[in-house]
């Protein structure tokens, strides 16, 4: 009987353990949902990819220095998948947001990263992508 | 007995993780972005050098009048000036930068070199590192190689720069440059605009796969005939957004059209 006690004890704390580990898991896992990392990872390395091989500048500024905003929806929609909608803004740190283009942008499901270029009076580009 | 108190414990524990997890601010745990984040950030304090760079060879070329009313020695007054110019441009920017992304940058080390050929002088190489406090450490390594020819072009003069702009040994295509003249008469300089301005803004880009640039430059009438010229040609010649930039000044030996 006291060998059986031990053993039901011993289960309920296995149990105990095991449920405190799946409510941390679960409530963790609400956290990883909100902030998408891979999405924001993938705008981290579009950005880069960009300031690495002066695309960044034909679409911060352009030949006009307004930026280009098809130049800027053509190197987008090139590299995202039709699934992956985008909201891509450039903004002056002078005259405000010059312009944005988006695709089936969900911002509800996004996450995104920003590259600053101090060109001039300077640029943020500011890309969000989402599921 | 015993067993009670073991799960009194369990209980405990699960309450206490609960509450703590309830209470404590939300942590994220899972893939961390620290690598990208520090590639975006290191970009950006490049770029801010590679601007910089561009930037200063502009407003160099725009306030040679500082250094051509005393030419005793115009190869470290032109080193001088763009350090100067480096310097205030990237502390202007490195400012905005702190502003927007509270990173606080500075600059390590710059080192400008002059070269010169026959009549000319130009800025022939930049390195420049930042460093931040976010751990951040950047730089640029850029170098030109100009040669400059003089033409008597009959009604008129005319100057044939050959621009060669590199970023860490390789050339760059695409630059951007503005070219003008300054009259030096009684110690006084004259500006005489020629091609586009000294400003990135307003230069004219020019393209060539090969990497080398032709900037040609028509001297008018009025300078041209001059036997013993008292003006300089001063181009300057930027890339966009690649760090590399130089500012050639020239002067003419002699009568540069007629006959």
């Amino acid at each position: 009987m006291r060998g059986q006690a031990a053993l039901l004890e011993a289960s309920l704390l296995v149990v105990a353990t095991v449920l405190t580990f799946v409510v941390a898991q679960h409530l963790f896992k609400v956290q990883y949902v909100q902030s998408d990392y891979a999405l924001k990872i993938n705008a981290e390395r579009i950005l880069t990819h960009w300031a690495d091989t002066g695309i960044a500048y034909a679409v911060a500024y352009g030949a006009s220095g307004s930026g280009d905003p098809q130049y800027a929806k053509a190197a987008l929609e090139t590299l995202l998948p039709p699934n992956v909608g985008y909201n891509l803004t450039v903004i002056s740190l002078t005259r405000g947001v010059i312009y944005a283009v988006a695709r089936g942008y969900d911002p509800a499901r996004s996450d995104g990263a920003t590259l600053i270029l101090m060109r001039g009076e300077g640029r943020i580009i500011s890309l969000r992508l989402s599921r | 007995m015993r067993g009670q108190v073991l799960i009194g414990v369990a209980a405990l524990i699960f309450v206490i993780t609960l509450l703590l997890l309830v209470a404590l601010p939300k942590r994220t745990i899972g893939p961390t972005v620290a690598i990208e984040n520090y590639t975006i950030a290191k970009r950006e304090v490049e770029h801010i050098l590679r601007n910089a760079a561009e930037e200063a060879a502009y407003a160099t070329a725009n306030t040679l009048e500082a250094i051509l009313s005393s030419t005793q020695n115009l190869r470290d007054d032109l080193q001088q000036l763009y350090s100067h110019y480096f310097n205030v441009t990237f502390t202007d920017k490195a400012g905005a930068y702190a502003v927007l992304r509270g990173v606080f940058c500075k600059l390590d080390t710059l080192d400008v070199e002059v070269s010169s050929g026959n009549n000319y002088v130009y800025i022939s190489s930049i390195y420049a590192v930042a460093t931040c406090d976010n751990g951040v450490m950047a730089f640029i390594n850029s170098a030109a190689d100009v040669r400059v020819e003089f033409k008597n072009l009959g009604a008129f003069g005319g100057v044939k720069a050959a621009v060669n702009l590199a970023r860490d040994q390789r050339q760059i295509q695409l630059i951007t440059y503005a070219a003008a003249l300054y009259d030096v008469t009684e110690g006084k300089p004259y500006r005489f605009p020629i091609m586009g301005a000294f400003d990135p803004r307003e230069s004219i880009w020019y393209f060539n796969i090969t990497g080398l640039h032709y900037i040609q430059v028509a001297i008018p009438t009025e300078y041209c005939m001059m036997r013993s010229p008292t003006y300089y040609v001063a181009i300057a010649a930027a890339s966009v957004g690649e760090g590399a930039a130089t500012v050639v000044v020239a002067k003419p030996g002699g009568k540069l059209c007629g006959t």
